[in-house]
């Protein structure tokens, strides 16, 4: 996990955020991502509408509350990490059916590594401990969070 | 001005609301099977909890067990005694049923108990296996259906006329499996007993696919858990989107189980973790790497002719 750490400082570690749908939910991570990294031109205009394309092969809920969406951006050059955990529960078409409050969001240049798709497989194998969700759920600070993931 | 405790509870209950807006207007089957039954604290447990889901604009139906534990002597013909068996199994589980409506009317909600005679409702297959309980080889959901549309909670005793006209005690979870297929439920919830042992048995608390659970019913087909094991693939073989395996109920157990991130429960779902991550293989079918299944990233192996 020391690589999902390192792509994810606790500037990009978003806790208790207002929203009340996936597609909030992307708008908000785009905005944050263009913000965060100066993004200009067309990269930042994609990432909500790539991050929802995403979503229609499957849903990207693994259940007991948690998400890893992702989504290949053109002409992004780097990996981009976003860590949410929202104030209320949010629908996202989850297999047990029940609202996710935790979600990895990951950004990655179009022609994806292994390196990149490690960082999803890590953020998955993250989520399916369940200490490891508590921990982040009762997690008061994003350095509380960061703690988690390097010590996961 | 509330007290810490007073808003405490409020907050618990406004937590719950995301949860309880997945569920109002669907159905729920619950089954409370094994020996669970014949306590009366479980029953209360599980009425208030079934009560709360009603109220709150969920649609449950309550199958329960109670199957008294009776041996026959050797009969002297074939035959002998079962009459007298019928009859005792027939009391047995009316006086659930009736104590389970009881119980849900004291908690202010409509419920109508119901066995597979009424409306001809359930038909029993016939007893496969001796020592064992026929299942239910045919279900005409239309009086459940009747009594959610009127906004009754329907509570479905296991016993069925058989081909013959008798009537038979069935495996409450099959049963319950069976109605969670035709009503179309979104869940199906089953409860077992301290006998059960889920986890004992070997199957783990938190979210679970079909191959895992297989996998177990071949080498435990004879364990207490086996019954809910099937009951739960059926269901999800024929529509229901999850099912929660509960190892005993305990007051709060089934809220704790669909209202809030996740119980002590297995959940058997029809689209698990390992089906997100091959979506994501598709996702990056051109890529120079794959996804395994056990969570690491591999470069693909090209063969060059």
């Amino acid at each position: 996990m020391q690589a999902l750490a390192r792509m994810c400082p606790i500037e990009d570690i978003l806790l208790d955020i207002d929203i009340q749908s996936r597609s909030q939910l992307f708008d908000r991570t785009a905005q944050h991502i263009r913000e965060r990294h100066g993004l200009g031109g067309h990269v930042p205009d994609q990432l909500a509408a790539r991050l929802a394309e995403r979503e229609k092969l499957g849903s990207t809920a693994l259940g007991q509350g948690v998400a890893i969406p992702h989504a290949r951006i053109t002409d992004l050059q780097q990996a981009f990490a976003v860590f949410v955990r929202t104030a209320h529960p949010i629908p996202f078409d989850a297999p047990d059916g029940k609202p996710v409050s935790l979600l990895f969001i990951l950004l990655v240049p179009e022609q994806a590594t292994q390196e990149h798709l490690q960082l999803l497989a890590d953020a998955a194998r993250l989520f399916c401990e369940r200490s490891h969700r508590e921990q982040l759920r009762a997690a008061p600070t994003p350095l509380d969070v960061r703690r988690v993931l390097l010590d996961a | 001005m509330s007290t810490p405790q007073a808003a405490q509870r409020a907050q618990s209950l406004a937590d719950s609301l995301p949860y309880v807006r997945s569920l109002h207007g669907h159905t729920v089957v619950v089954v409370c099977g094994g020996r669970s039954s014949f306590d009366p604290s479980v029953r209360r447990a599980l009425a208030q909890d079934v009560a709360m889901l009603a109220l709150m604009g969920v649609k449950p139906v309550l199958v329960h067990g109670g199957m008294p534990d009776i041996k026959l002597a050797q009969p002297r013909r074939p035959g002998d005694g079962q009459e007298a068996l019928r009859q005792v199994t027939r009391a047995a589980l009316a006086e659930i049923n009736f104590e389970l409506v009881r119980l849900l009317d004291q908690q202010g909600v409509k419920a109508v108990g119901t066995s597979g005679r009424d409306g001809h409702a359930v038909t029993a297959g016939a007893v496969r296996q001796a020592g064992r309980v026929a299942e239910a080889a045919a279900l005409d959901p239309s009086l459940p259906a009747l009594l959610q549309a009127n906004g009754l909670v329907p509570v479905v005793m296991p016993l069925a006329p058989d081909a013959d006209g008798h009537d038979q005690p069935l495996a409450p979870e099959q049963l319950g499996s069976l109605l969670a297929q035709r009503l179309s439920a979104v869940k199906l919830v089953l409860i077992g007993d301290d006998r059960t042992g889920l986890h004992r048995a070997g199957i783990e608390a938190g979210i679970t696919g079909r191959p895992a659970l297989e996998a177990w019913l071949r080498t435990q087909a004879q364990s207490e858990a086996a019954d809910m094991v099937r009951a739960a693939l059926g269901a999800i073989d024929h529509g229901v989107a999850a099912v929660h395996l509960v190892g005993a109920m305990q007051p709060g157990e089934l809220l704790t189980e669909l209202l809030t991130e996740e119980g002590r429960g297995t959940v058997l779902c029809r689209r698990t973790g390992s089906q997100v991550l091959a979506d994501s293989g598709r996702y990056f079918r051109d890529c120079d790497s794959v996804i395994r299944p056990d969570f690491s990233a591999a470069r693909k192996c090209v063969v060059r002719f």
